[in-house]
């Protein structure tokens, strides 16, 4: 007697194939809700020898104590009023308003990295705030910067 | 009324699944192409800023933590401790050398004091990098008080 042969299935099971996509669509969701990747951006100005130097009197000086306090112009000021200060060094006849004084924001070394960048961020919003033509000129100039160049012309002694 | 009477036999009631794996490996896809990469994982507490820039795919990360821990990447491979600020500085000055335009990625504890950040920011000027981002958080309403 010959026994009936069961021929195989010539189908790929392809019933766990939406499990294992999911199980890849879960791990790409929860790894990505949690990378930060924004961030303040800031262009580091390129050395131009032709450049006029800035003269003290020109520019707007903001300093973050180490409590994380902040002083504009050598006057204690919260960060709500930046924007009502800085109003008063639009370039006179500018229209639309600008402001080419150039800001040097400069934090004390013990102050709080946070301070200074709700400082910066402030800085970055007065254009919006105060309609203004172009961005703010603000200078970041490291401790070394400020004791080798800056230092030496007296811009930064407060 | 009416009745209509099935003849023959009653087909088995399905949801039929078969395109289920066409729209899930369409996510996948999307997934996989918006996907960053997360070279630093260092978990610190991000200063909070209201204007926030996308940082471009693959920039170099430098990060620090409260204590003070230096650690840098490339952009693709995974981020690791450096002894001093001066390794930043050559680091830097290396990829500098490969790519000019490469954007460098500052993470850092919002608690760090200022000094360690302007010495690393320094380290960055000095190998010539033209853009820095300071990574923040998005701030909200809540925390502007």
């Amino acid at each position: 007697m010959k026994l009936a042969k069961k021929k195989a299935s010539a189908e790929i099971f392809t019933g766990s194939m939406a499990d294992v996509t999911f199980l890849l669509i879960i791990y790409f969701m929860l790894t990505m809700a949690f990378s930060s990747t924004k961030g303040l951006d800031f262009q580091v100005p390129k050395e131009d020898p032709t450049r006029s130097e800035v003269q003290a009197e020109e520019a707007v000086f903001f300093q973050v104590r180490p409590d994380g306090s902040f002083v504009v112009d050598n006057k204690p000021m919260p960060l709500d009023q930046v924007a009502t200060y800085l109003r008063t060094k639009i370039d006179p006849g500018s229209n639309p308003p600008v402001i080419s004084k150039p800001i040097i924001l400069r934090p004390a070394p013990q102050a709080p990295y946070g301070a200074m960048m709700e400082a910066f961020d402030e800085l970055r919003q007065v254009k919006t705030k105060l309609n203004l033509a172009k961005d703010l000129n603000i200078t970041l100039p490291t401790q070394r910067e400020v004791e080798n160049v800056w230092g030496a012309l007296g811009v930064l002694t407060p | 009324m009416l009745k209509f009477r099935y003849v023959g036999q009653r087909p088995n009631p399905y949801i039929p699944t078969a395109s289920m794996a066409d729209i899930v490996f369409l996510l996948i896809i999307f997934f996989v192409i918006t996907y960053n990469i997360e070279v630093d994982k260092v978990q610190v507490q991000l200063p909070r800023t209201l204007i926030r820039e996308d940082v471009p795919r693959e920039s170099a990360y430098v990060s620090v933590d409260l204590q003070g821990v230096i650690r840098v990447s490339a952009g693709k491979e995974t981020a690791v401790p450096v002894p001093s600020v001066e390794e930043v500085q050559s680091f830097a000055a290396d990829v500098v050398a490969r790519d000019p335009k490469h954007a460098f990625v500052v993470k850092a504890d919002r608690g760090t004091r200022y000094q360690v950040v302007d010495r690393i920011i320094d380290a960055l000027k000095q190998a010539k990098v033209q853009t820095i981002y300071l990574l923040s958080e998005q701030k909200t309403v809540e925390d502007q008080g």
